[in-house]
């Protein structure tokens, strides 16, 4: 079920694009990050819209006397915050649908990358098994150029620097990961409410710290078509938000945080 | 809720753990190849080169000799009186001893897998890489000459004795001088070619491809000599038996073509996809297939006997003496074989 919903559509349309495109990799890899993102538009516009009313929230007056009335009682405060969620119509999950979706799009990339650059006979077995053949013709797609740059897309990333006479391998891309991710999460943190008690922006200031980390380890151990993939689509993320008029670009400025002023 | 923030953290570590589990790179792993000797063949499977007695099945020696040193051998090796050559998927090419399963010399030079067998010719080890290399050793492991295509190479190069063809997943039949590996000519196929072309006496070779296409070539020149639209993608080399060609596609098709002009003799519907060369055995010919069937046939394409083994055939069989050794992939065991009824009378399991 997984292959015939998510691997097999992923793989021909990456190959279909490969095609296309003198029959570049890494410039398929990328154009079809443009595709996913712009497929998955709407649940971002979903996502700042979820983000924007759970920030709200917290300057609503109800939700701050009730922070204060059941601050003994967790259960009690829960379930107040459910009517309240209810009564306003937020969804607390609505800003994390997104990511949620992202990770079996990323997972079906990743195994879409390495059946498409199968460099066994087994391997290149399956692929063909994959292959629309009213869409592409195996002849013309195999074997495929999996060099770009100064990358092997099937491999994890890593240079070595040629005017030593030593070896220090610099994961290139993963550095590039981790940068964009980080960058991305800043830019894309709505501004502070301001309340002591908003777990929201406690939950994202955490994400922001480790979620770059996360993503430059799976950069550094997986292939490197996946992480190009994330640097893709990270600047695109950026592009989108830009767009939107949700960029803050304060926040990655050191010392500056972005407050959102209280409404008298 | 203040933990919530700490089992986000946990979630993403244990995310990460098992996405990292996927493995760096590109998992190495491929149908076996099987070499026969006299008394003994050779299977590379499983992490080992084994030497494997004909007359019962049972193992005379396995390279590495130490289970936790196992490395990723599947192509099939080369076989001399003294030499048996065979590459791993490490990037290691090693020469063993074919009685002992010494290791007499290696070469780790190679940028990528072994994918493709080697070759002997006299004194010259053909090595084909699939970093896009063609290498030439002697028979000590002093490298000769290497020729670059442009794509990996699977396939196992032929020789007469003074030209090497090799053909390349490039889509390119190259002709080679195998006293210095210069090129003499190079053909497009059209498509990806797998597996090794077959040479006739005549000097004339065939060889199918990827592209559903089985093509003649003169070997002097490089000149396509006719060229046949076959069912399905061809994965293996044809066998040549007088002025008759046969092979299978991954259609399911057993087909034979006249040598000299690729006419149609006779196809036939078999069990399953065959990625296997036919085999000449016992006055006939055999089929493995994916299915886990072996099929014979006659030299005019009539079935004769049949058999059903547990697990897929993908690789070559061998035949030695009045035995028909197959390889097995993701069977209960690593080798079958068969008498001239069909009729199994060993079979080869992994070695605790």
């Amino acid at each position: 079920m997984w292959d015939t919903i998510i691997i097999s559509p992923f793989t021909n349309v990456l190959l279909f694009i490969y095609t296309q495109v003198a029959q570049n990799f890494g410039i398929a890899i990328i154009l079809f990050t443009c595709l996913i993102r712009l497929i998955t538009h709407p649940l971002m516009v979903q996502q700042i819209k979820g983000a924007k009313a759970m920030q709200d929230l917290q300057k609503d007056k109800r939700y701050i006397e009730m922070q204060k009335k059941y601050k003994g009682d967790k259960e009690k405060f829960a379930q107040e915050q459910m009517k309240l969620y209810q009564e306003l119509h937020i969804s607390p999950f609505a800003s994390c649908l997104p990511m949620l979706i992202q990770f079996p799009i990323m997972i079906g990339l990743y195994q879409s990358v390495i059946l498409a650059l199968a460099s066994t006979p087994i391997q290149l077995l399956n692929l063909t098994r994959h292959v629309y053949p009213s869409l592409l013709k195996i002849a013309d797609v195999i074997p495929l150029n999996s060099h770009f740059l100064w990358m092997d897309l099937g491999a994890p990333d890593i240079i070595n620097l040629p005017f030593l006479s030593f070896v220090i391998p610099i994961p290139i891309l993963a550095i590039v990961v981790v940068i964009t991710t980080y960058l991305q999460s800043k830019m894309m943190t709505p501004a502070s409410s301001g309340n002591p008690g908003d777990q929201s922006a406690m939950i994202g200031n955490m994400m922001n710290i480790y979620m770059p980390f996360f993503m430059g380890y799976i950069a550094y151990t997986l292939a490197s078509g996946l992480a190009l993939y994330f640097v893709a689509s990270n600047l695109i993320g950026i592009g989108q938000y830009a767009l939107l008029g949700q960029l803050n670009w304060r926040n990655i400025i050191p010392g500056k945080k972005t407050v959102q002023k209280s409404k008298a | 809720m203040k933990s919530f923030p700490i089992k986000i953290l946990l979630l993403l570590v244990i995310g990460g753990v098992m996405l990292s589990a996927c493995s760096g790179g590109l998992t190495a792993n491929s149908w076996p190849g099987v070499t026969a000797g006299k008394d003994l063949v050779y299977l590379s499977d499983q992490g080992f080169v084994f030497g494997v007695k004909v007359s019962d099945g049972s193992m005379a020696w396995r390279y590495p000799a130490d289970k936790a040193a196992a490395k990723p051998f599947y192509a099939a090796p080369a076989l001399t009186d003294s030499e048996l050559i065979v590459g791993d998927y490490g990037n290691t090419l090693y020469a063993l001893d074919p009685a002992t399963g010494n290791q007499k010399w290696t070469y780790d030079k190679g940028k990528s897998l072994w994918v493709g067998s080697p070759q002997i010719v006299g004194n010259v080890v053909l090595a084909p890489s699939a970093d896009a290399n063609l290498y030439a050793f002697d028979l000590k492991g002093q490298l000769l000459w290497s020729f670059k295509t442009q794509q990996m190479i699977w396939a196992q190069p032929v020789s007469d004795g003074t030209l090497v063809y090799q053909a390349s997943m490039d889509h390119k039949l190259y002709a080679l001088k195998l006293s210095d590996g210069s090129l003499v000519w190079s053909t497009e196929l059209g498509g990806s070619a797998i597996s090794n072309p077959a040479l006739d006496e005549k000097g004339v070779l065939y060889v199918g491809t990827l592209a559903s296409e089985m093509l003649a070539i003169d070997g002097k020149t490089g000149r396509i000599l006719w060229r046949h639209t076959s069912p399905g993608t061809i994965w293996s080399s044809p066998l040549v038996v007088g002025n008759t060609l046969y092979y299978g596609d991954f259609a399911g098709k057993a087909s034979a073509l006249s040598t000299k002009d690729g006419s149609p003799q006779w196809t036939i519907d078999l069990a399953g996809p065959v990625t296997a060369s036919a085999m000449f055995f016992k006055d006939g010919l055999i089929y493995v297939m994916e299915t886990g069937d072996i099929q014979a046939l006659t030299m005019d394409g009539k079935k004769s006997w049949s058999h059903t083994i547990n697990g897929k055939l993908y690789s070559t069989p061998a035949v030695v003496g009045d035995r028909l050794v197959v390889p097995v992939t993701q069977g209960d065991s690593l080798l079958v074989a068969l008498d001239a009824n069909g009729n199994e009378v060993w079979s080869f399991i992994m070695p605790k």
